[in-house]
């Protein structure tokens, strides 16, 4: 069954990214929530909300983490797919109301790592063979062979992370405000060779909030509203031990964007596409998105980073905001706060960062090993 | 005289490889001199003795061993067999008599002992005896100088034995002269001119004194657990040994292997003796041990040769502190009870022995699984174990933050000719990088200490260097 304009997104908000040391996930909750109610004109959220779907990898409670900071009590259900919980919480909300279940669903993406009880990066073993490769360590298997392949090198990756801490200067919320430089990015210190620090995303505490409607209630809440072309989920083996991967490309990645292409009804993204939020939770990732979501070719991600496609001014801007590498990386927030992002973008009220006469916008997140993938397509007709 | 020789058929040795340059446990350069032996991080008494063993076994049908015997001093646990263990690391028969030997420095002389007289009497067809060896010295002790880790393994057996034991002697001393309480740390030891009299000395000669005198004309070579120069000199002298006869090149080079040390000798002995040549096995511990061998045959062998000489410089007294767990961490080591004995004993066939499957329809999976990945068939698999097999590197990373003495720690995917892939750590690529398409082996390592015991599994490194 498509998805294709059956729901739509009248509110969203998202809380301030960073680490808030003197704020829990009730305050992010909150902060989020309560701008996508003030987006969407809701004022009695208890008789206009039906459901609630909740995304964390973190959580100290479940789902009672949302519906009591919010004191609303609907039918609550928690969504886990690794980093790609954020998109997934949001196409749980779409499903249940294209199903017919409820008119107005309430996705709340939500992640507060600096409470975890550890101080920094952990590594904690489970089982004897669980080597705690850090994820950027299973993200880095891809660099060697992609290098050896087609030619790329840490200074490609370096020009994505300078784009992203840019793109990140120009957004309100977004955790890292700061310029760097491709000399910065080469000389910080290493966390798994080829990614130095600056290689990856920014790990920080977030909620962001999407309201989903019926696409035929949309036009009764105040904001222009925003259609789901697609949202779609796929899973792939994993890469440590599937016999085929040639670890240039995430395979999830590139099944979840043909099914939201063929939902969407989307031939040619690279032109049709006016705007995409991906998965840069390292430099290498959305090397290898551009390719795995097909807005180019296999192995043309270097050409197309030297001469700035993707860059704000570029053919086809990519992770407006900063991405998880500035804006920040609370994982069950991050694939509702492209969401948002998207949204504002096509309503025009992405101020400085503003791609002009946005569309189409596509967003993707991927987790696991990686093994599950997420993409949505949103679109203002 | 009908009955087939037996004796000593194979040995395999492994001396660690990282070497402690005493200049470098001093807190100075480097540099040429006198170094010791140092198990890593990721080493200990098993492993090494799995090494060694896997050496010995080369060319024996492993299903053919029907007892082990492994002394050590330093077992991981008070109670729980390090034997049984090996064993199923080596996969050997579930039927193979397993047996450990602890609690003194001549426990290795009385392990080859016990074996012979088994295969002599028929009870076991080839035994497969261990010794091995990682005493820890107080920081600043002699031992933590002079000390050193190793592990040696023999096959003993009837085909066609490279040495036959010829006499035995035994020699038991009560002396409180060198010791470690259940629950410490580092061996202790009184005065060292006590210790090296009456601990070593008196009974090492009162045990060789009952071996029979060598026949005019024969030479003898000593393979002693003499713990430095000086007692090496006096025990010389004192049993009347030719000048090099007993042996020393693992002073200054490899150290005191503990238990591992004389039979370490006796291996050299064995590759470097002559047909009709005897060799003396000597060990002490509360008392002495001895066997005598008579050489059969010329030895074409170089296990041990090839082990001392395939030294790793340790570059800063930092690293073997890490190495050693030496300095406080913020937190102790968390005391829990680590992984599950149920999930321990369900994968034990995989993280022992490297053991996947291969499906019916010729897909090979590690680890086991129950549906095919490739013909989503389910249960159509048999087992089959890939430790022995090469295998080449898909991909890997330098990974920064896995604790380790020397960060990073390379981990990657290797696939083994012929099978699966698996997500492994590399190790001992001695600070070169790592190449995709490097042909890898496999070995045994203590993988991390969760539940503060060692938790095993395998490492691939490059399949160049010697096993």
């Amino acid at each position: 069954m498509s998805m294709k304009d059956k729901t739509a997104i009248v509110g969203v908000g998202c809380s301030q990214f960073g680490e808030s040391w003197t704020r829990g996930a009730e305050d992010l909750i909150v902060e989020a929530v309560f701008e996508a109610y003030a987006d969407a004109g809701i004022e009695d959220a208890n008789r206009q909300i039906d459901a609630i779907y909740c995304g964390s990898l973190y959580s100290a409670m479940g789902p009672v983490d949302v519906s009591e900071a919010l004191k609303l009590t609907k039918p609550v259900s928690a969504v886990y797919n690794y980093c790609a919980t954020g998109t997934e919480t949001v196409r749980a909300a779409c499903m249940a109301v294209a199903a017919g279940v409820y008119d107005t669903v309430l996705a709340v993406g939500y992640d507060k790592p600096k409470d975890r009880g550890v101080s920094g990066p952990t590594v904690s073993f489970r089982w004897v063979r669980d080597i705690p490769a850090t994820p950027a360590g299973w993200f880095a298997f891809a660099c060697a062979p992609y290098f050896a392949k087609f030619g790329a090198g840490r200074e490609d990756l370096a020009k994505i992370a300078v784009k992203n801490h840019h793109n990140g200067t120009l957004a309100p919320k977004s955790f890292l405000k700061k310029e760097i430089t491709v000399e910065e990015a080469l000389n910080a210190r290493m966390i798994a060779w080829p990614f130095g620090l600056y290689d990856c995303a920014a790990q920080t505490d977030g909620a962001a909030a999407v309201i989903v409607t019926r696409a035929d209630l949309a036009r009764n809440y105040p904001s222009q509203p925003v259609f789901v072309k697609a949202i779609t989920s796929h899973c792939s083996p994993n890469p440590h031990t599937d016999p085929d991967h040639d670890f240039l490309r995430w395979k999830a990645t590139e099944y979840a964007a043909r099914d939201a292409y063929r939902m969407a009804g989307i031939d040619d993204p690279f032109r049709q596409l006016d705007v995409v939020q991906l998965h840069d939770c390292f430099t290498m990732t959305e090397l290898l998105s551009y390719e795995d979501l097909g807005l180019i070719p296999k192995g043309a991600a270097k050409e197309h980073i030297a001469s700035g496609t993707f860059e704000l001014t570029g053919e086809l801007p990519v992770n407006t905001d900063g991405g998880l590498k500035s804006f920040g990386h609370p994982t069950g927030a991050t694939g509702a706060r492209m969401i948002v992002e998207n949204v504002l973008q096509l309503r025009g009220q992405a101020g400085p960062r503003q791609v002009k006469g946005a569309k189409l916008a596509l967003s993707h997140n991927i987790g696991g090993y990686p093994t599950g993938c997420a993409v949505s397509i949103l679109g203002v007709e | 005289m009908s009955a087939p020789a037996t004796g000593i058929v194979s040995w395999g040795c492994h001396i660690a490889r990282h070497r402690l340059p005493l200049a470098v446990l001093a807190g100075k350069a480097g540099g040429h001199g006198p170094a010791r032996s140092l198990a890593w991080a990721d080493e200990d008494a098993i492993t090494l003795a799995v090494d060694a063993a896997r050496q010995a076994l080369a060319g024996h049908a492993r299903e053919d061993i029907g007892l082990l015997v492994f002394a050590s001093t330093t077992h991981a646990f008070e109670e729980k067999q390090g034997a049984a263990l090996i064993a199923a690391v080596l996969g050997l028969s579930p039927a193979t008599r397993t047996i450990d030997v602890a609690h003194s420095l001549r426990g290795a002389v009385q392990a080859l002992q016990l074996a012979d007289e088994a295969v002599r009497a028929g009870s076991a067809g080839k035994a497969l005896v261990i010794a091995s060896d990682c005493r820890m010295g107080a920081p600043g002790s002699t031992l933590e100088r002079a000390g050193g880790d190793g592990a040696v393994a023999f096959v003993l057996g009837s085909d066609n034995p490279v040495a036959t034991i010829i006499a035995q002697a035994a020699h038991s001393e009560e002396i409180v002269d060198t010791w470690r309480r259940s629950g410490d740390r580092f061996v202790h030891g009184w005065e060292e001119r006590f210790t090296s009299q009456y601990g070593f000395l008196e009974p090492s000669v009162a045990a060789a004194a009952r071996l029979p005198d060598a026949a005019d004309g024969t030479r003898r070579l000593w393979a002693t657990s003499a713990p430095d120069k000086r007692a090496a000199g006096n025990l010389a002298r004192a049993v009347g040994a030719g000048r090099g006869d007993l042996l020393t090149p693992l002073f200054d080079t490899a150290g005191f292997c503990g238990v591992a040390h004389a039979p370490l000798l006796l291996a050299a002995a064995l590759e470097q003796a002559q047909a009709g040549d005897q060799l003396a096995l000597l060990a002490h511990g509360d008392g002495a041990d001895a066997l005598l061998f008579a050489m059969r045959r010329k030895a074409t062998t170089t296990a041990f040769a090839d082990s001392l000489a395939d030294g790793l410089p340790v570059s800063s007294q930092a690293a073997y502190r890490k190495a050693r767990g030496l300095d406080a961490g913020e937190y102790p080591p968390l005391d829990d009870q680590g992984i599950s004995a149920t999930v321990h004993y369900r994968e034990r066939a995989e993280d022992l022995r490297l053991q996947g499957q291969r499906c019916q329809c010729g897909e090979a999976q590690f680890p086991k699984g129950r549906v095919c990945i490739r013909c989503g068939t389910k249960d159509a698999f048999a087992p089959e174990d890939f430790a022995e097999k090469h295998g080449r590197l898909v991909t890997y990373t330098l990974d920064a933050f896995f604790p380790a003495p020397n960060p990073p720690t390379a981990v990657g995917i290797v696939e083994v000719d012929g099978g699966p892939r698996i997500y492994l750590q590399l190790a001992e690529l001695d600070g070169a990088e790592p190449q995709l398409g490097m042909e890898l082996r496999f070995v045994f390592r203590k993988i991390h200490d969760v539940g503060r015991r060692p938790n095993y599994f395998w490492k691939a490194v490059p399949a160049g260097r010697p096993a």
